[in-house]
């Protein structure tokens, strides 16, 4: 089990400076957010960040249509994009293969009542990144489930950090032990439930005064990617 | 002994629900398995816990200490 940290916990910091505060709090997976400027430059924090001992678990987009761009992306950083667009399954799982038929790794994020997504991602084979969040009654039952009919890779855990004390009762814990017991080995990424949880996070990763400068403040938890360039 | 695929990261388990789950992911190990606990802190309260339950059943090894990251490998040496 990898336990890593979402950059939507710090809209603000650079890759180096996730990179640094996962260092510092012991964790050993970073998943960065991406939108839609400056793939380049992303791509080059990214490659300097790799010999700090934190592995490039995820790059997360909530905008995959530029499919060239994120297909270059993941190919040039190693790491596979996450596609959590808001649309239909069907319409992220082409989202997917638009990205994996040029070269780049992908994963579908899923969420939500088993049923309603195991079996497409099974019969469609592509790969997925599982999250969970609220409106996973039954984590630990769901995880057995997943488990009994596909191997989980890659696991978003929303909340977590600092708001782990308001998890009580969800069945983290018992979602934690059944991870354990199959053996799991992959990234755990945790990520904020809310920005107005961000100081809090902020605060968790030793960075009281928050991320970047005052310019930043008005970031949607985005590290913006651009394809346009160079 | 299989120590390396089993980590149980309590870094995101709320506090009150650590040590059941501590216990629940002991008690499911056979005789010569194991598993690596990680925490932000020492466990002491927890190897006192697991010396007063399960005397002479268990061992305890660090594998890091500090200063984020305490890693215990904790295996189950009898049933």
């Amino acid at each position: 089990m990898q336990l890593g940290l979402s950059s939507a916990a710090a809209p603000g910091a650079s890759v180096a400076e996730l990179v640094s505060a996962c260092s510092a709090r012991g964790l050993s997976a970073l998943e960065i957010v991406v939108g839609h400027e400056d793939v380049y430059q992303l791509a080059r924090e990214i490659v300097a960040s790799l010999d700090h001992g934190v592995r490039i678990s995820g790059l997360l987009s909530h905008d995959s249509d530029d499919a060239p761009s994120l297909s270059a992306l993941a190919r040039v950083t190693a790491t596979p994009v996450i596609v959590a667009d808001a649309c239909e399954l069907s319409e992220r799982i082409e989202r997917v293969r638009a990205i994996t038929s040029r070269g780049g790794e992908a994963l579908v994020l899923v969420r939500g009542p088993v049923e309603k997504w195991l079996e497409t991602v099974i019969a469609t084979q592509v790969r997925f990144a599982w999250q969970v969040d609220a409106t996973c009654a039954h984590p630990a039952d769901d995880a057995t489930r997943i488990l009994g009919r596909a191997g989980i890779e890659y696991v978003r855990l929303v909340g977590g950090g600092p708001e782990s004390a308001m998890q009580e009762g969800k069945g983290i814990g018992a979602l934690m032990r059944t991870l354990t017991v199959a053996c799991y080995d992959a990234p755990l990424i945790l990520t904020p439930s809310s920005p107005s949880y961000r100081v809090a996070w902020a605060a968790w990763l030793g960075r009281r005064g928050g991320w970047g400068c005052g310019s930043k403040a008005g970031n949607q938890a985005v590290i913006p990617i651009h394809s346009g360039s160079a | 002994m299989n120590t390396e695929q089993r980590v149980l990261d309590v870094r995101v388990i709320p506090p009150r629900e650590k040590h059941p789950t501590i216990f629940d992911t002991f008690k499911s190990l056979s005789a010569g398995e194991a598993f690596v606990l990680v925490n932000d802190h020492d466990p002491k309260p927890l190897r006192y816990q697991f010396e007063y339950e399960h005397a002479g059943k268990f061992g305890w090894d660090y594998l890091e200490q500090g200063p984020s990251v305490w890693r215990v490998q904790i295996s189950r040496t009898a049933d």
